[in-house]
């Protein structure tokens, strides 16, 4: 039997995870001197609520290799013969390297992939994969569909505030040009494990034409999501444009869990896609 | 016998049929004479009652430069004479009134180009080509302004049939003065303020200079001193914040001679210094350089011809002097590098200064509503990029042309995107990609520009009646996108009035630029007021530093 494991910095929808059999292995919400499980003791909701009042502000850690180890034995224990274990970009978060040692020291044989993606839009892999599974494809087939889909995956957002990306030290800040005195919001890409700045722009309502024009490059789409940091009415008001351009295609609305929210802050909107090539 | 004074009209014959260089070097003497006499009127003509480019003032200046030029020349051809006096007020047309008045100097120089010499008929032939190289400086012609003043005058001066001088310019001077007062005719917004075209007013009186002088009636009068945008002590001259100067010394002349080979000047200037600008023809060249050691680019061009003009300044004493005294935020411009796009911006205060930099700019012009930057103002400042891929923002109406010019004088590629306020050109310096390719870039910043609207809070100049608003002398005035709608006693009150005439369910952020004699406390309680009116709204508060105008405000 195969099983498929995730980081919870996938941000695969709960109850999608439990539907496809999806394990979810938490990472680390850190506020000032605590740490709480992503999820399980820090839901979406209690997180967006309490970002702008956290007296500092937080940050994530990778899950210990240690639980990656537990959890692919526990799995091997309840049947488990191959293990695909899919996480966030190596490049950008040390999830992935966890994952990695605690394989090593797994009784169970596990594959691991690297999606170059971040949230939603690695949590797009991680579902393919499992559906994959479900369809009862082999090993080999579910690794060679993720590794063809992968350079069709993006990742777009519009950070409406830069503080966090500031405080989060995860972008240069010259070389996208921030340092203005004038506030911006830039639209930001991820593909391949980097992140670019796409666009930028001063206002919410400027940015959707922007990620219209940048989907309209894309399609037509195996999956794509329309993505938001507790921000529904933005993200419905673009969803509204963005089904008329696409008719009879699915277009789920997900928000962008702690892991990555911590990092890109609250307000912003985009999509998540894997292209069809 | 008196020499060389403007009312000494002896170099004219009883019987003058062909006008020579020196003739037509005193006409544009006593033409200048006229203006530098009547240029308040011709300010005062402005029908919109805001502190804006001087019409008057613009006009002179422009002048002024191109007598410069040939003040020194003994030349007897007219083909020199008028080259080089159109050369001059190109390099320092300023306003839309100087650049228009460049070309018309322009024609008129095509016209006679090859003459020695010429008579009513080439002179008409001239002003024809005069007026049509005015309408085609402006990519729309408005009648009812100096456009029409010279069309109707060189229509009537290639009409003219007899072959003396005297009758042919007293013509051309009775069809400006009737074409001028058809001006409020032709255009309602001058009917409506009472006044004739005031760029018209300026060309009619250039004739009347020279009629005047012909006739033996000319007055010499003294020069008055007027300010620049050149002599505010922001002008950017390409200075590192702190530090020393490479080439601290900023060193411009004329030189004026005979096969003068300009490429090879242009080669040797940039070889033994920077910011480079060296323009001209045979004859006469005009060099503008940045070097260490002053002596060597005069020392050099000596060889060649006769310096004149020449002005030596010292940067680094000037820097030195600005650094001591500055109150901003230090924040360097963008030096573009290998094939990346470098901005031009003029910016009417310290504030406006800083933010453009911040966001990437590679040149600032300190220039505005009421000091407009000349062609070679702005002409340098794209020299003085680092790269060859310049944009231009020249961030007011009056200062478009200018800039146009100026982008066509350069050997650069350089684009202008045509931002009428500062708004639209922070608006355009947010899609600002430094490593974009230049056409692309610029039509995304013309774009993003016209997304923005754009308020602005001054004092009437004057009391009128415009578009159905009475303002008094002293008022509190609002424009919206450049058009006065509001006019009240209270600032508060005149911003909400003309926020009021837009749809502010569809904004999200006011940016406010508070005018350099705004206090801070001033500022803060009118962010309250406007925040109580609209909760929804972000406000973003800066400093832009202009003067005149207590607040600009970007809408978007």
């Amino acid at each position: 039997m195969i099983k498929i494991v995730a980081d919870s910095a996938c941000d695969v929808p709960e109850d999608m995870a439990e539907k496809l059999g999806i394990t979810i292995v938490p990472v680390f919400i850190n506020v000032g001197d605590q740490s709480y499980v992503d999820g399980i003791e820090m839901s979406r909701k209690m997180f967006y609520d309490q970002l702008s009042s956290f007296p500092q502000h937080p940050s994530t850690a990778a899950p210990p290799a240690g639980t990656f180890t537990e959890i692919y034995n526990q799995l091997a224990q309840e049947g488990a013969t191959q293990i695909i274990s899919v996480h966030i970009a190596d490049a950008l978060s040390n999830t992935y390297n966890a994952a990695r040692v605690g394989a090593e020291a797994a009784d169970v044989p596990v594959t691991l992939v690297d999606t170059d993606q971040v949230t939603v839009a690695a949590g797009l892999l991680v579902i393919l994969a499992a559906e994959a599974a479900q369809n009862g494809r082999s090993h080999d087939e579910i690794v060679s569909l993720l590794n063809k889909n992968i350079p069709n995956t993006r990742f777009f957002g519009m950070i409406n505030n830069l503080d966090a990306l500031r405080r989060s030290g995860r972008v240069n800040w010259a070389q996208f040009g921030f340092g203005t005195l004038l506030q911006i919001k830039p639209i930001m890409m991820i593909a391949d494990g980097a992140i670019e700045v796409v666009a930028r722009v001063r206002t919410q309502k400027k940015a959707i034409p922007h990620v219209q024009e940048l989907m309209k490059g894309l399609a037509p789409f195996e999956r794509v999501v329309i993505v938001h940091t507790d921000s529904l009415p933005l993200a419905e008001r673009l969803h509204a444009k963005v089904v008329e351009m696409f008719p009879g295609q699915d277009i789920p609305i997900m928000e962008v869990g702690p892991a990555v929210g911590t990092h890109i802050g609250a307000g912003a909107v985009g999509f998540a896609s894997v292209s069809k090539r | 016998m008196i020499q060389n004074t403007i009312e000494d009209n002896s170099i004219i014959p009883n019987l003058w049929t062909l006008c020579d260089g020196q003739q037509l070097k005193h006409l544009f003497k006593a033409a200048l004479a006229t203006l530098e006499k009547q240029y308040e009127y011709v300010n005062q003509l402005n029908v919109f009652p805001i502190p804006d480019g001087d019409t008057g003032t613009n006009m002179l200046l422009t002048l002024r430069k191109a007598y410069g030029a040939i003040q020194h020349s003994e030349s007897a051809h007219i083909g020199q004479i008028a080259a080089q006096f159109a050369r001059g007020a190109l390099m320092e047309a300023r306003g839309n009134s100087g650049v228009i008045l460049s070309q018309i100097f322009q024609g008129l120089a095509d016209g006679l180009q090859e003459a020695e010499t010429a008579s009513t008929q080439l002179m008409g032939d001239a002003m024809m080509l005069a007026s049509s190289k005015a309408y085609k400086s402006v990519s729309d012609p408005t009648e009812g302004t100096i456009l029409t003043v010279i069309r109707e005058t060189a229509v009537s001066a290639e009409a003219y049939q007899g072959n003396d001088l005297r009758a042919f310019f007293e013509t051309v001077l009775q069809q400006s003065k009737q074409t001028l007062a058809k001006t409020p005719e032709l255009l309602p917004i001058l009917k409506e303020s009472g006044v004739v075209d005031s760029g018209g007013q300026g060309l009619a009186y250039l004739f009347q200079g020279m009629v005047d002088w012909i006739n033996g009636k000319l007055q010499p009068i003294e020069p008055v001193d007027l300010p620049t945008a050149a002599s505010l002590p922001a002008q950017a001259h390409a200075v590192p914040e702190g530090g020393q100067l490479e080439n601290p010394y900023d060193v411009q002349f004329l030189l004026f001679g005979e096969n003068l080979d300009v490429d090879a000047m242009r080669r040797k200037m940039d070889e033994i210094g920077d910011s480079t600008v060296v323009v001209g023809d045979a004859s006469l060249i005009k060099v503008h350089v940045h070097v260490k050691n002053p002596g060597e680019p005069l020392s050099y061009a000596v060889q060649f011809g006769q310096i004149d003009d020449v002005v030596v300044e010292n940067m680094q004493a000037q820097m030195e002097a600005i650094v001591g005294g500055a109150t901003e935020t230090a924040v360097d411009a963008f030096e573009a590098q290998d094939d990346q796009i470098g901005v031009v911006a003029v910016v009417p205060g310290d504030g406006f200064a800083t933010i453009f930099k911040s966001m990437r700019a590679s040149q600032i012009i300190a220039g505005g509503q009421t000091n407009n930057p000349s062609v070679e103002d702005i002409l340098n400042a794209i020299e003085s990029v680092t790269t060859n891929n310049v944009i231009v923002l020249p961030n007011n109406k009056n200062i478009l042309l200018t800039a146009e010019t100026a982008s066509q004088m350069s050997q650069k590629k350089v684009k202008v995107v045509p931002t009428k306020t500062m708004p639209q050109g922070l608006s355009a310096m947010v899609v600002l990609e430094v490593d974009g390719e230049l056409e692309q870039t610029a039509v995304m910043m013309k774009a993003a520009a016209e997304e923005i609207m754009t308020a602005e809070v001054t004092r009437a100049t004057r009391t009128v009646e415009l578009d159905g608003v009475a303002v008094q002398e002293g008022d509190i005035i609002g424009l919206l996108n450049g058009r006065l709608t509001v006019a009240g006693d209270e600032i508060t009150a005149v911003i909400k009035q003309l926020l009021d005439q837009i749809d502010m369910d569809e904004m999200e952020i006011i940016t406010l630029y508070s005018g350099h004699d705004v206090t801070a406390e001033a500022k803060q309680n009118l962010h309250h007021q406007l925040q109580a009116f609209y909760p929804d709204i972000e406000f973003e508060l800066h400093d832009g530093g202009q003067q005149h105008y207590d607040y600009i405000l970007g809408i978007e």
